[in-house]
C-alpha cells in the first residue's frame, strides 16, 4: 500500500523549453518583493550551469532513470 | 577527543558488541535501553539530536525482546538494539514532520517505511525520530548541535542521527544521502556513515528530496556496525563478519577537486591517514579524475531542480510553514532553465564513464578523499573559514567533495581519520565501484583497523551520573 510520501515519486514533464518548475507546478509565483533574492540565489548557481556547458556530451541521451552500473559503458 | 577504552557502560558499546552480549545474555535489552535513555537525558539538553524519543514503547519492546531471548528466540541480528530514525522516514504511529513547520500537523504514519520495517523485523527497537535539516535540504540540522563542541553544527542533513550516535543516545540509526547527507554529519561528528550504491536500498515511505539522487543508508560507530546495518536493510540478514583480510589492495588519490581548498587540519589528518594506509602495505597511487568538478556541478543542478519540483506545489499552499533557506532554494530552482536540467541528465552517464575509466586505468579498488573540506562550523557563523582568510558557505563547502559520488551513484563511506587543531573530528571518504558495496565496506574495515582511531566519545557536560548497575 502506498504511503503519503509515494505521491511525490513522479517524473516531471521535461518536454518544455521553459523553466521546468513553473511549467510543472503552475501554482507558485515568486512574490515580487522576493524576486531579487531568488535571482541572486539563482545567479550563484550559474557557475555550475556554465561548468556543465564545458562538458562534451555528444549525443548522449538523458539518464532520467539512472542505472549506476558500469557494465554497459 | 578521548581515546577509547574497554566499554564499561552499555551505551558505549558498538552495535556488534551489544548484539553479541545480548545473544550471550551478558546484557539485557532493558539494561541497554535504560543506559541509552539515561545518556540521552544527560546529553539532550545540549545536543538536541532527537525530535521525539518514544521511551514507553521502546521499554515495552525491550522487555519483550528479553523474554524472547530467555526462551531462546531471536527476531534477527538487531534483536534488542535501540536505533534512531531520521525524521523523513515513516514510522508507524509517529508523524513524519521532516523538520518543517509546514508539516506541524502531519498525521501519524499509517505504516512503516521499508527500511524501518526491515529494522523492526530484524529485532531493532525504534527509539524515536532524529532531527533533520528541513526536508533533508541542507547541512545545519538545527536545533541539533555537535557533541564534540555544542557551539557547532552536527552537519546534515542526517545531523540528528549522527549527533545521537556520537553522543551515545543511539548505537546506530538511519540517514539519507542526496548530496552527502550521511557522509557529511558522519565526518564532522566523528562517526561512520555509509551511502550505498544508488538504488540498492528501498526509499518507500521516505520523503523525497531529489529522486534521481536520494539514497537510504546507515550511520554507526564502526564500519563493522555499518556493515551489519546495511545487510539488514538490504535483505534482513546480518551474516557473518569475517576477519579483515590483508589481500592486495590498491587505492587512488584523485588530486584535482577533492584536495583543493581544504582547512589545514583536514589536509594534515587526511595526509597522515594516507601515509598510514601506504605504510600498512596498501598500494596508494595518484589517480586524477578530471571530471570530478563537473560531477559536482551536475549533481548540484539535478539536486536543486528536483528539490524545487518536489516542493513547489506544497510551497504554494503552505509557504509560511517553510523556512527561509529552503523557500529561497525552491524559488531559485524555478529560474533554472529546463535545458540545464536535461543537459545534467545527459552528462550523468558521460561522467560516470569517466570515473569508471579512472578505476580501470589505474587498477584501483577505491578512491580516498577527505569527506568534507572543513570540520564542524560554528552555529553562529555558517561558513567554513580557510587559512588564506577566505570563507565558503557551509552548505556549498560540505557538499563539495561528496556530491560527485551522488552523481555517479557509487557507494561511499566516511570514517573518522583524525582531528584538527581544535580536537574536532575529520572524516575520510572512501568510494568504491557501483554494486560492490560489500567490497567497499570490507576495504573500510581494513582502513579503519590501520588507522586505529577506534570509537571515541565526546566529553559532554552531563547533568546526571549515567553509569548503571
Amino acid at each position: 500500500m502506498a504511503t503519503e510520501n509515494d505521491r511525490h515519486n513522479v517524473m516531471p514533464d521535461i518536454t518544455s523549453g521553459e523553466s521546468l518548475i513553473s511549467v510543472q507546478a503552475g501554482a507558485y509565483v515568486i512574490p515580487p518583493e522576493r524576486l531579487p533574492q531568488a535571482i541572486a540565489r539563482y545567479e550563484s548557481m550559474v557557475a555550475f550551469i556554465e561548468e556543465l556547458e564545458t562538458l562534451d556530451i555528444g549525443t548522449e541521451a538523458p539518464a532520467f532513470v539512472f542505472d549506476p552500473s558500469w557494465e554497459d559503458r | 577527543m578521548t581515546p577509547s577504552t574497554a566499554p564499561s557502560i552499555p551505551w558505549q558499546l558498538t552495535l556488534l558488541e551489544a548484539a553479541s552480549m545480548l545473544r550471550a545474555r551478558a546484557l539485557s535489552s532493558v539494561e541497554l535501553l535504560d543506559s541509552v535513555l539515561t545518556r540521552a537525558a544527560a546529553t539532550e539538553p545540549s545536543v538536541k539530536a532527537w525530535v521525539v524519543i518514544d521511551s514507553e514503547t521502546a521499554r515495552t519492546v525491550a522487555r519483550a525482546c528479553d523474554q524472547e531471548l530467555a526462551r531462546g528466540e531471536t527476531r534477527g541480528p538487531l534483536h534488542g538494539i535501540p536505533v534512531g530514525i531520521k525524521d523523513i522516514y515513516d514510522v508507524e504511529g509517529l508523524p513524519t514532520r521532516c523538520g518543517s513547520a509546514s508539516r506541524q500537523h502531519a498525521p501519524a504514519a499509517s505504516e512503516d517505511s521499508a527500511m524501518v520495517r526491515a529494522l523492526r523485523e530484524s529485532g531493532a527497537i525504534i527509539l524515536g525520530k532524529t532531527v533533520t535539516q528541513e526536508f533533508a535540504a541542507g547541512v545545519v540540522s538545527a536545533p541539533a548541535r555537535n557533541p564534540w563542541d555544542t557551539d557547532r553544527i552536527p552537519g546534515g542533513s542526517s545531523g540528528g542521527t549522527a549527533a545521537a550516535i556520537a553522543a551515545g543516545s543511539a548505537l546506530t540509526g538511519l540517514g539519507s544521502d542526496t548530496g552527502g547527507s550521511i557522509r557529511i554529519p558522519a565526518s564532522v561528528c566523528g562517526v561512520v556513515g555509509f551511502k550505498p550504491t544508488f538504488g540498492a536500498l528501498s526509499l518507500r515511505g521516505v520523503y523525497p528530496l531529489s529522486w534521481s539522487l536520494d539514497t537510504a543508508g546507515p550511520l554507526a560507530r564502526t564500519v563493522g556496525d555499518a556493515t551489519l546495518m546495511y545487510r539488514v536493510l538490504r535483505d534482513g540478514n546480518g551474516g557473518s563478519m569475517p576477519a579483515v583480510k590483508s589481500a592486495a589492495l590498491r587505492v587512488g588519490i584523485p588530486r584535482p577537486h577533492f584536495f583543493d581548498r581544504l582547512q589545514p587540519g583536514v589536509a594534515i589528518a587526511v595526509q597522515r591517514a594516507i601515509e598510514a594506509i601506504a605504510s600498512a602495505g596498501i598500494e596508494v597511487v595518484d589517480s586524477p579524475w578530471q571530471e570530478a568538478g563537473k560531477a559536482r556541478a551536475t549533481s548540484f543542478i539535478i539536486n536543486r531542480v528536483e528539490t524545487g519540483s518536489v516542493h513547489i506545489a506544497e510551497l504554494a499552499e503552505r509557504w509560511d510553514g517553510y523556512g527561509e533557506e529552503l523557500r529561497l532554494r525552491i524559488e531559485a530552482a524555478t529560474l533554472v532553465p529546463a535545458r540545464a536540467y536535461i543537459r545534467a541528465h545527459q552528462a550523468r552517464r558521460v561522467i560516470l564513464r569517466s570515473c569508471a575509466r579512472v578505476f580501470d586505468d589505474y587498477s584501483i579498488d577505491a578512491m580516498i578523499t577527505p569527506a568534507t573540506p572543513g570540520t564542524a562550523a560554528l552555529a553562529s557563523d555558517l561558513n567554513v573559514p580557510f587559512e588564506d582568510g577566505s570563507r565558503e558557505d557551509v552548505s556549498l563547502s560540505y557538499t563539495r567533495l561528496c556530491m560527485p559520488f551522488n552523481l555517479t551513484g557509487q557507494p561511499a563511506l566516511s570514517i573518522p581519520c583524525g582531528v584538527d587543531e581544535r580536537g574536532l573530528p575529520v572524516g575520510l571518504q572512501i568510494a568504491g565501484r557501483p554494486g560492490e558495496d560489500e567490497a567497499l565496506l570490507s576495504i573500510g574495515r581494513r582502513i579503519e583497523d590501520i588507522l586505529g582511531f577506534g570509537v571515541q566519545y565526546p566529553d559532554i557536560p552531563s547533568r546526571i551520573d549515567d553509569r548503571i548497575g
